[in-house]
């Protein structure tokens, strides 16, 4: 043990030597470095830590991340409508027709769904749980391409439940994965992280559909014997403990190939302006959530409305 | 000192030490705008890293290894990667710039616009190791690499505007009378 008087000069020889060895330039570069590797292998090992710092942050930024995707949108949409001036007469007529066809189907969907009640009440089926929307703006979007996800301008104060899907009105855009208080972060179908088990609309077969950050996710585990043809369309097949309600349209596939069939999604993921946050009561929650919930008025959807498209 | 002058001396400051590092931010958020442009198009990190390059080379006063470190962070949150990730490359890219500051300042622009790919091009493949390494086989290099070369075309705009932002922090920095 060192005598009182050389313990503090070496405490005092410490002190005056690694701030300013810290402070330095090639200091500052070496801790900047060991931070970052740190970070990443915290990232590794507490990713619950990130994704709450994540949503933290974007709580924060929110605000910013409104103002700024506003002119863009709308300088984008200036674009589209003076781009589109010339196409609108050939427009116009398509539209017309495919609303005579709307029409048909709005009928045919009236009529089965008179139909499906009355089947209900004569096997005393259970009715399908409430489900809760929440319709909101995407206000950002991960830029890169390591990872497909946005963020929307409602979060906790707005009733977003943690478990809600992210649909358009032409179908399945992906599932909320962190909620905080006035955004939510939604991770994209296309995404690497996302599986969705789903079904083949004609054969009933299932599958999962794995996103791996192109345009086109790949529809995989399906049974040996499995024959897929090129337009055949995807849904949910609301298997396991998914928060995916039965039924949701997925999208359409458009190549297979041996170990390779890929799926075209309905939703059109590179224009999402909003998109509807819809808890449909998969997973448990208990009474004092459910009573809060409704509390707040969530707009309650029954299950037939709008998550169903014409083919 | 009066009051004025302290005043045009707080401007100062705040402009000196605070327009270049808002300028990089702007530069991370705004790939985060939502647009209509195919996936891979954008590469979060590789537009913030043209005005850490372009403020390292102009005033390496202004980006320090802690800010650059920093701006790398807020790159990682909005871009959806591992934390660190983007504070380790853009690290490594400002040791790289300080290296061959005396070279590159002494260049006309279309060099330094080829060096500007070089970086870039690193960087990329930097992320993409590192990225390869928390995800095997998550991303396709080669259509990472149509976002590379968008943000390269882009770079004389983005310049430009840095260079308007530096005068106007020149202005700041001439000695108040």
């Amino acid at each position: 043990m060192l005598p009182p008087r050389h313990r503090q000069a070496a405490f005092k020889a410490f002190w005056s030597y690694w701030p300013r060895r810290l402070l330095s330039e090639r200091g500052a570069l070496a801790l900047a470095l060991f931070c970052a590797v740190i970070l990443m292998i915290l990232s590794l090992a507490a990713p619950q830590f990130v994704h709450k710092t994540r949503s933290v942050v974007f709580d924060r930024l929110s605000i910013i991340l409104t103002a700024m995707a506003s002119p863009a949108k709308k300088i984008s949409l200036l674009i589209e409508h003076v781009t589109g001036l010339s196409d609108m007469s050939s427009d116009l007529a398509a539209m017309r027709e495919e609303n005579a066809k709307l029409r048909q189907w709005y009928d045919r969907a009236r009529q089965l769904e008179a139909e499906n009640r009355s089947l209900r009440s004569l096997v005393h089926l259970a009715d399908l749980p409430q489900s809760r929307a929440v319709t909101t703006r995407v206000i950002a979007e991960s830029g890169g391409n390591f990872a497909q996800s946005v963020i929307v301008d409602a979060g906790v104060d707005e009733n977003v439940s943690p478990s809600s899907v992210a649909m358009t009105g032409d179908g399945i855009v992906g599932r909320t994965m962190d909620v905080s208080d006035t955004s939510s972060h939604v991770l994209l179908l296309t995404d690497v992280n996302s599986r969705i088990p789903v079904v083949i609309e004609n054969s009933r077969h299932r599958g999962i559909l794995a996103g791996d950050n192109s345009s086109q996710p790949l529809l995989m585990y399906l049974p040996d014997d499995a024959s897929v043809m090129v337009g055949e369309r995807v849904l949910t097949s609301g298997d396991a403990a998914g928060i995916y309600a039965p039924g949701l349209p997925v999208g359409v596939v458009v190549s297979v190939q041996p170990r390779n069939i890929r799926i075209q999604p309905f939703a059109d993921l590179r224009r999402l302006d909003f998109v509807q946050l819809i808890d449909f009561g998969r997973k448990d929650t208990t009474e004092s959530e459910k009573a809060a919930n409704s509390a707040a008025g969530a707009e309650t959807l029954s299950p037939a409305e709008p998550v169903e498209t014409m083919p | 000192m009066t009051a004025e002058a302290s005043m045009l001396g707080f401007l100062r400051g705040l402009a000196l030490d605070f327009l270049p590092v808002l300028s990089v931010a702007l530069l991370v958020l705004v790939t985060t705008i939502p647009t209509s442009l195919p996936p891979m198009t954008t590469i979060g990190g590789i537009w913030p890293l043209i005005g850490i390059a372009y403020w390292t080379l102009s005033r390496p006063g202004s980006m320090p290894v802690t800010v650059v470190f920093l701006l790398g962070l807020l790159t990682d949150i909005v871009t959806f990667v591992p934390f660190g990730l983007h504070g380790f490359v853009f690290v490594l890219a400002r040791m790289t710039l300080i290296r061959q500051r005396r070279f590159l300042m002494g260049q006309g622009f279309w060099v330094l616009w080829v060096a500007y790919a070089l970086l870039a091009a690193g960087v990329y493949t930097l992320l993409f190791l590192l990225t390869s390494l928390f995800q095997p086989g998550a991303v396709s290099y080669a259509a990472g690499l149509v976002g590379v070369s968008i943000a390269w075309a882009c770079v004389p705009l983005v310049i430009w505007f840095l260079s308007r932002l530096h005068d106007m922090i020149n202005l700041f920095d001439e000695p108040i009378a």
